[in-house]
């Protein structure tokens, strides 16, 4: 008794709790599972077919993706004789580790009477933004390590985008900020417990919107791993786990990126129920998640110097129009309550 | 097309060729021009100046017990809509030793590949044209050239 | 890697057969930056020796054999080479033959617009546009199975006319099959696809044709009609039923990859419209030539008036044309298919000559790609319904 007792106080440390189980390690585990599968099942249905179905067959082929992990799992792993060999196996894991290390300062409500918040500082949200930023880096080094034409020529439209989405992101971010007040992710929830910010700054949802997609390559802007003309982009070479890796960085981008933007923009855990407020959060996680697959099914790609353009020309002027509106509520006293 | 109209370009034809090479008529509704290497650019400049302005096809034909190979280039005209109703066959005849002949892409940039593809099959080496390369066969095959009559199949 | 000329640093990009987006073919292109700055088409991967073969088969045999050229368009390949062949015989296969082969050709023309679609699609990354094409040329397969029997390759029609009557209510299969089509195109596709805002981003204004380079390159089929010449060989040299069918020909003025999809969607609505006074026009009687036909068993002649099958009849295996030299024409689904023979009055012909529109396609490949960005290369291929073993041959 006293042995399960130790084990459960540890488990449900807040530091313990949200990297490893929620809304940390096992739980994008799941999400991801259920995700992929979504998105393929979603996209079949549009496409008047059936998708996924042999694998949990009662259950419309739920558990596809696990198997294709433990076929990955047990599958050889090729490194090429001209690469950079420790870079080339060294750099998906050190992705995978970036993308999941803004969840050590997003807050997501509280489970159990737990605040789960796992490190708690008043510059977070400057914290979750700058940690985010470091997958794109080493997608630009794997491109670089594979030692591939079509690699390298991926990894250099990672990096094109990369500058293209990165300032509006902030930007946008910024004027959250700037309307509440502090960059601390938990006082933006709490200061949207009667109105979401979504209402009040429009222009600044859009654009974090529209970069977060461009950020994880979602359609229609699948551009870094776009098939018709590079492989895999700087995914080209890679076999085996090494790839169930690197195809799982994107959709856990995209989990981070829409914890931050629920957080910011649509009220964070209110309405909350007291004790269990992340159900509402989890909820609203899941329709913005099934809403940026499903964009696969309707959009083609568009060509890198368009998007480029709608970087700088759309969402770059839509921020800054987001920061202008933000000072002038500022300026016009404020938010009641504030 | 009627054969007033064919007759009268017949006529023309004749007239603006005759005596450089012989035009006569394929039934039911192709004219032929049989012509001899030298003057194969003159004949092609009068033509495309009279309406002419692209081909079709070049066509080699191998035989082996008269020692020459055939080539004929079948013309038409996409602008003109009378002309486009007939398909034009220049024929030259090669000695089928030497295999060259000349190249027509000066005149009819359309017969670029359709030429090269010659080449490849059949072997005859056209003076003028920007690229004698192997387009289909791989680039270091050495055996005769497939479309000759005295490559046997049974041997791939 | 990096070939180093004149102090500018280019990538050479083998974008080879083993490729998603290359067919079977390959393309040898150099990258400096995001720009090609010069591109060459690589075909010859899926050569397969046609005309070489074909100076060592009957003359029935070929058929078959031609055929497989481009197997989308089965139906158009076949009529070229019987109608050479019929030129040489010097007969002419009975009207309601002829309404039979231009519903075939008409209904491979829609299945293989279709399939063009499908891989434009494919190609710019919808893939929902890639399943739906695929999908919708369902209906008319089966439709092509109630007439011949075969869904892809039919070998329908033989020196003299056509292997098999129509069965049994085979009009409202059809009504319906092309209803469903035409919904699907006039409503589903526009939203999906070309009225799309990405769409319209990646195709208008990439890849344009002038009239006066279409006409000097030799180009055929769909791309040049986008470039504002109304040539279709179904007009200038109207063949089987055409001359007693109503249609206009499809043409564009930009010569843009999207007005290029938008003259196939144009041609699918002309070629229902065809098949519609097909099925309302189809005169009654017999399926081959008398002169054949006397050749048939009495036994064999009422098994065809009962079940409309005739088969293949056994005396065409000696067919002996006089000998001579022809040239045929059609309209395939991608352009002009041209058919040059060559007849020493032997069992076998002494020179066949087959030019298919791909190949002589070919050279937009050189000419739209080279100064286009790297991403336009998917987008161009997509829209110029290139076809590599119809171009190999």
């Amino acid at each position: 008794m006293e042995f399960v007792n130790l084990i459960l106080s540890i488990l449900l440390h807040p530091s313990i709790f949200i990297p490893l189980i929620f809304p940390g390690f096992i739980t994008i585990f799941v999400v991801i599972i259920l995700l992929i599968w979504a998105e393929r099942k979603i996209a079949a249905k549009i496409q008047m077919r059936i998708g996924p179905l042999y694998v949990t067959r009662r259950f419309g082929g739920v558990l596809q993706l696990l198997a294709d992990l433990l076929r990955y799992m047990f599958a050889e792993v090729i490194t090429l004789k001209d690469s950079d060999k420790f870079i080339f196996i060294a750099s998906p894991i050190i992705a995978l580790t970036a993308t999941l290390l803004p969840l050590a300062v997003i807050p997501a409500g509280s489970l159990l009477d737990i605040e789960l918040i796992a490190f708690r500082t008043n510059i977070s949200l400057l914290a979750a933004l700058a940690l985010s930023s470091l997958t794109p880096i080493f997608i630009i080094i794997m491109g670089w390590a594979s030692n591939n034409k079509f690699a390298l020529i991926g990894g250099l439209r990672e990096g094109h985008l990369m500058i293209s989405y990165e300032v509006p992101l902030y930007l946008s971010a910024l004027s959250v900020a700037i309307l509440y007040g502090s960059l601390d992710i938990v006082d933006v929830v709490n200061n949207q417990q009667r109105v979401w910010t979504v209402l009040i700054n429009p222009f600044a949802a859009f654009s974090f919107f529209i970069s977060m997609i461009m950020s994880t390559s979602r359609f229609p802007f699948e551009i870094t791993e776009s098939d018709s003309e590079l492989v895999a982009g700087p995914y080209t070479e890679y076999s085996s786990i090494l790839y169930g890796l690197v195809m799982g960085v994107p959709y856990m981008r995209l989990y981070v990126f829409t914890l931050l933007f629920v957080d910011l923009f649509l009220g964070g855990w209110h309405p909350s129920i007291d004790g269990f407020s992340s159900i509402a959060l989890i909820i609203k996680v899941l329709i913005i998640l099934l809403f940026s697959v499903f964009l696969r099914s309707v959009y083609p790609r568009y060509r890198l110097d368009q998007a480029i353009r709608i970087g700088w020309h759309t969402l770059f002027t839509l921020s800054l129009i987001s920061i202008t509106l933000s000072l002038l509520i500022i300026g016009w006293g404020g938010i009641g309550g504030y | 097309m009627t054969i007033d109209e064919i007759n009268r370009v017949f006529k023309d034809l004749k007239s603006m060729i005759e005596p450089e090479a012989q035009v006569s008529t394929l039934p039911p509704n192709r004219l032929v021009i049989t012509a001899s290497i030298d003057k194969l650019e003159l004949i092609a400049n009068l033509l495309k100046n009279y309406g002419f302005d692209h081909v079709k096809s070049v066509t080699a034909t191998d035989y082996p017990m008269k020692n020459v190979i055939e080539i004929s280039y079948l013309i038409s005209s996409f602008n003109n809509l009378d002309l486009s109703k007939i398909i034009l066959t220049l024929k030259i005849l090669i000695d089928r030793s030497k295999s060259t002949s000349k190249s027509l892409c000066k005149v009819w940039p359309s017969a670029e590949f359709l030429e090269r593809e010659t080449y490849d099959l059949m072997g005859i080496f056209f003076e003028g044209h920007p690229e004698n390369a192997s387009l289909i066969l791989p680039e270091d095959y050495k055996d005769i050239r497939p479309l000759r009559k005295d490559f046997k199949l049974t041997k791939y | 890697m990096l070939k180093q000329r004149n102090s500018e640093k280019e990538i050479e990009l083998f974008i080879g057969p083993q490729h998603p987006a290359s067919g079977h073919m390959r393309f040898i292109g150099r990258v400096d930056g995001d720009i090609f700055t010069n591109f060459i088409p690589d075909p010859g991967w899926v050569h397969r020796g046609i005309e070489k073969i074909a100076e060592n088969r009957k003359w029935v045999q070929i058929i078959p054999l031609v055929e497989r050229a481009a197997i989308l368009d089965a139906a158009n390949m076949n009529i070229g080479y019987v109608m050479a062949l019929e030129k040489l015989l010097d007969i002419e296969p009975p009207p309601r033959a002829q309404y039979l082969r231009t519903l075939l050709c008409e209904i491979n023309r829609i299945t293989s617009h279709l399939y063009g679609f499908g891989i434009a699609g494919i190609m710019i990354g919808s893939s929902t546009f890639y399943m739906w094409p695929f999908a919708d040329r369902e209906p008319l397969i089966d439709i092509a199975q109630l007439i011949t029997g075969a869904r892809l390759t039919y070998s329908y029609m033989i020196p003299g006319g056509v292997r098999r009557d129509l069965p049994q209510g085979f009009r409202e299969k059809v009504l319906k099959a092309l209803k469903y089509i035409e919904r699907r195109l006039n409503n589903d596709y526009f939203r999906i696809f070309f009225d799309n805002p990405v769409t319209k981003a990646r195709y208008q204004g990439v890849g344009v044709l002038k009239r006066n380079d279409a006409i000097k390159l030799g180009i055929v089929g769909p791309n040049l009609r986008a470039s504002n010449v109304k040539y279709d060989v179904r007009k200038v040299e109207p063949y089987a039923a055409y001359p007693e069918l109503e249609f206009d020909v499809a043409y564009r003025e930009e010569g843009d990859c999207y007005a290029r999809l938008l003259v196939r969607v144009e041609e699918i609505r002309q070629s229902i419209k065809i098949i519609r006074q097909i099925l309302d026009k189809l005169p009654q009687g017999p399926i081959i030539h008398k002169k054949y036909e006397k050749l048939i068993s009495l036994k064999k002649l009422e098994e065809c008036q009962k079940t409309g099958i005739l088969g293949l009849p056994a005396i065409f295996t000696a067919l002996r044309p006089p000998a001579g030299e022809v040239i045929s024409r059609v309209e395939a689904a991608r352009g002009e298919l041209i058919f040059h023979i060559i007849s020493t009055g032997e069992l076998r012909p002494y020179r066949l000559r087959m030019v298919t529109p791909s190949f002589r396609n070919i050279v937009l490949f050189r000419e739209l790609i080279s100064g286009a960005r790297v991403m336009d290369f998917p987008a161009i291929y997509g829209s110029i319904d290139y076809f590599p073993p119809e171009s190999d041959r």
